[in-house]
């Protein structure tokens, strides 16, 4: 048995402990549907009282959103701190959606930057550094892949990738859409689909603004089903932005950031919803990452995986991804396919910022130009690509918790 | 041996792999013990060739013969025919998919039959898993279009669809298609889901187009009818309608809606304004659909799918009346067999 202090930050800048498994599942480290993970929080699991003695080698694990509300909790915990430097436990701590909504779309923590900088005496690497906490024994569980592993030897802390925007959509697939996503994937070979590409971009960001512009520029939009800033995350005002497309998702946004619906059905939210019927009638998917612009220069160069590539997979399509540079070939190396040649993926290589934009454009632009019956074959081209990603989407997840249920059984 | 013979293009047919519809039928008087020889002649009155009658004429009188007819009559030719049976001095039974609805004046006993409803079932059956998810998923989504209308093949009503939505500027209200059925030809044409290269799939439900839309414009294989030989022929695509949990206008033959409700099936009249179907005038019964045409394309997506879900109960009827009108009508023409 592994055991385990779970503190959960309820938005409200406090942790609070919990203490029945159950109450563990949710998105950020445990979420269901893989057997491996399930198996190990029944059998392996034993959940401490944070106010009761603790034992040697335990882990504690902080499942928050803020990271100036962990750092605070951890810097609070003066008897955390001394189990920590005496390798009596480990700390795993996450940021469940990555820092992409935070501090321009990097981590400072990341940045290598002056130990007397402001933002590096508020963060992890000071608080490891500071306290003389041997490196294992901080767990930073990120959404972000940072590329080059060499430069985390600088870490004072252990980084991990947790893909948890995958195993979070896998766990829908697995729920909601599967195998209802292969079953109309088949019988698509009967028909044609009306439109080109489908492309969903809720959130205004620049990279998007620009993509709509060049749509707009060279009367690209009828190829598609798109829809824009459909406000659907509640984040901006409607009329700051126009909103281009249809709402199509039928949900209540006041329950939205409680992380549900009324319905209780998760499938229902926005970032997890896939408009199936959109995603048919259509034969490629523009994606947009929540992260474009990348700084050549930058030491610890990284990739945010949102939701979007993996909802392309459960749907079947292939895909052009208007994002960071290198997601496509990260993506072979997680053991999935991308479309070269059928679509030129040279755009993944560019670093330049604006030069990454025009290969996208221009193969947006190719693909545009094929008539329904040339898509059609492309399209089918790519079958076995598609299905093996669709396949190796639950693989990734269930490998992904394996590695998850090593780190956690391994000493510090 | 059954004594059942079967014949298609005046040939003896030695299996049913070319039949497009009531092959589920046919096999089952197939199974049927026979005391007497039966000969049935398959019809299809689009082919000018397909005439039976020289080689009936030819046979034995005392046989039990049933004229099956694969698909609707023309005015002209339902009137030739009219006039060979008259002919026969055999033991004539007819078959027929369209409803005559003043009868048919004929010294024989005439059955309905249908024209690709089984086969639609058949489908429904296959896909039923998925109907049923789109079904769900559609209370988490809104569909994109008010109406969908598929219109392969050009005919006069279906270019008059087609020249009011545009003249309307309604094209982005619809999924719709015109002239899809012949690619590659001179003139315009609509395309929606249909392929250059592949087999005949009017059968096949393309489930994600069909929940892309709230209702469907059905255009029927005619128009035309008249008050004194009024007639009504529901194909394919209203079963699909059925089958697809859709509701629909119909372009079609006027009193379609009266003998859907005859064999069951419930409309929507709640709802849409279906005086249409009452009005023997084909301009004027036009107009009264464009006119609810118009008036539900002005209508939100939000207000459509509110209109869309309070019809839900009608909706499951309909999908379910399917088979059961199939059933009924399994069983009538199969009693023909025990007189």
């Amino acid at each position: 048995m592994i055991d385990i202090i779970y503190m959960k930050d309820c938005n409200d800048g406090k942790f609070i402990n919990i203490k029945e498994l159950e109450e563990i599942w949710d998105n950020s480290y445990f979420i269901k549907k893989f057997k491996n993970i399930e198996d190990f929080v029944s059998n392996e699991i034993n959940l401490l009282d944070v106010n009761e003695n603790w034992p040697d080698n335990f882990i504690m694990i902080l499942d928050g959103d803020n990271i100036e509300v962990i750092l605070g909790y951890l810097q609070s915990q003066k008897t955390l701190i001394s189990y920590l430097q005496d390798s009596k436990c480990r700390v795993f701590v996450t940021i469940k959606e990555g820092g992409v909504n935070e501090d321009g779309y990097t981590y400072y923590e990341f940045e290598g930057m002056s130990p007397d900088h402001e933002y590096a005496q508020r963060s992890l690497d000071h608080y490891v550094q500071m306290n003389k906490i041997p490196k294992g024994n901080v767990v930073w569980m990120s959404p972000e892949y940072l590329i080059d592993n060499e430069q985390q030897k600088d870490f004072p802390f252990v980084q991990k990738f947790f893909n948890k925007w995958e195993l979070q959509l896998d766990s829908i697939k697995q729920e909601y859409y599967h195998p209802h996503m292969l079953d109309i994937f088949k019988n698509g070979k009967n028909f044609s689909r009306p439109k080109h590409f489908y492309c969903v971009s809720s959130s205004p960001r620049g990279h998007r603004l620009d993509l709509i512009n060049f749509l707009k520029d060279n009367d690209l939009l009828k190829f598609g089903n798109a829809t824009f800033f459909s406000n659907a995350h509640g984040e901006i005002e409607n009329n700051e932005f126009e909103i281009l497309g249809d709402r199509d998702l039928k949900f209540d946004s006041e329950y939205y950031w409680e992380g549900r619906d009324k319905t209780g059905d998760w499938s229902y939210l926005p970032t997890y919803a896939i408009n199936i019927t959109q995603c048919f009638n259509s034969y490629f998917q523009l994606l947009t990452g929540s992260v474009y612009e990348t700084d050549e220069n930058c030491k610890f160069p990284f990739i945010f995986y949102n939701e979007k590539l993996w909802k392309s997979m459960i749907t079947l399509q292939p895909f052009i991804f208007l994002g960071q540079p290198n997601t496509i070939s990260m993506l072979k190396k997680f053991g999935f396919k991308t479309f070269h040649p059928l679509i030129n993926e040279d755009y993944d290589k560019e670093l330049n910022n604006e030069k990454r934009k025009v290969l996208v454009y221009d193969e947006i632009k190719r693909l545009c130009s094929m008539s329904i019956e040339e898509m059609d074959k492309w399209f089918w081209d790519m079958e076995d690509i598609l299905i093996h990603n669709y396949n190796r989407l639950t693989e990734y997840g269930y490998e992904h918790y394996d590695e998850f249920i090593s780190l956690l059984k391994e000493k510090g | 041996m059954n004594n059942v013979t079967f014949y298609f293009n005046n040939k003896k047919l030695e299996n049913f792999n070319e039949i497009w519809t009531n092959r589920i039928l046919f096999e089952k008087i197939q199974e049927l013990k026979l005391t007497s020889p039966c000969d049935i002649f398959l019809i299809r009155p689009s082919y000018e060739n397909d005439n039976p009658f020289e080689i009936i004429k030819s046979m034995d009188k005392t046989k039990k013969i049933i004229l099956w007819y694969m698909d609707t009559l023309s005015e002209e030719l339902y009137y030739l025919h009219k006039k060979e049976i008259r002919e026969l001095e055999h033991n004539i039974t007819i078959i027929i998919p369209d409803f005559h609805l003043n009868g048919y004046d004929l010294p024989y006993k005439v059955y309905n039959n249908y024209s690709m409803a089984d086969c639609i079932l058949e489908q429904q059956q296959l896909d039923r898993k998925l109907i049923k998810y789109f079904n769900k998923n559609s209370e988490k989504l809104y569909r994109q279009k008010h109406f969908l209308s598929f219109n392969g093949n050009i005919k006069p009503h279906r270019v008059d669809l087609l020249s009011f939505v545009l003249e309307n500027n309604l094209l982005p209200k619809f999924d719709i298609s015109f002239n899809s059925h012949f690619w590659n030809q001179a003139g315009q044409s609509l395309h929606l889901d249909l392929k250059s290269t592949s087999t005949y799939t009017s059968t096949k439900l393309n489930l994600p187009l069909y929940y892309n839309s709230y209702v469907d414009v059905v255009t029927m294989a005619s128009s035309h009818s008249t008050e004194d030989f009024p007639r009504v022929y529901i194909d394919e695509k209203l079963y699909k309608s059925f089958a697809c949990m859709k509701p629909f206008l119909i372009i079609g033959q006027y009193r379609t809606l009266e003998t859907l409700k005859e064999l069951g099936f419930k409309t929507f009249s709640e709802w849409i304004d279906e005086s249409y179907d009452t009005e023997v005038d084909y301009e004027v019964r036009m107009s009264k659909i464009y006119n609810e045409i118009k008036r539900i394309s002005n209508f939100s997506i939000k207000e459509m799918d509110e209109l869309y879900f309070n019809m839900k109960t009608i909706l499951l009827h309909n999908s379910s009346q399917l088979g059961i009108h199939i059933h009924k009508t399994d069983k009538k023409i199969l009693g023909i067999f025990n007189d």
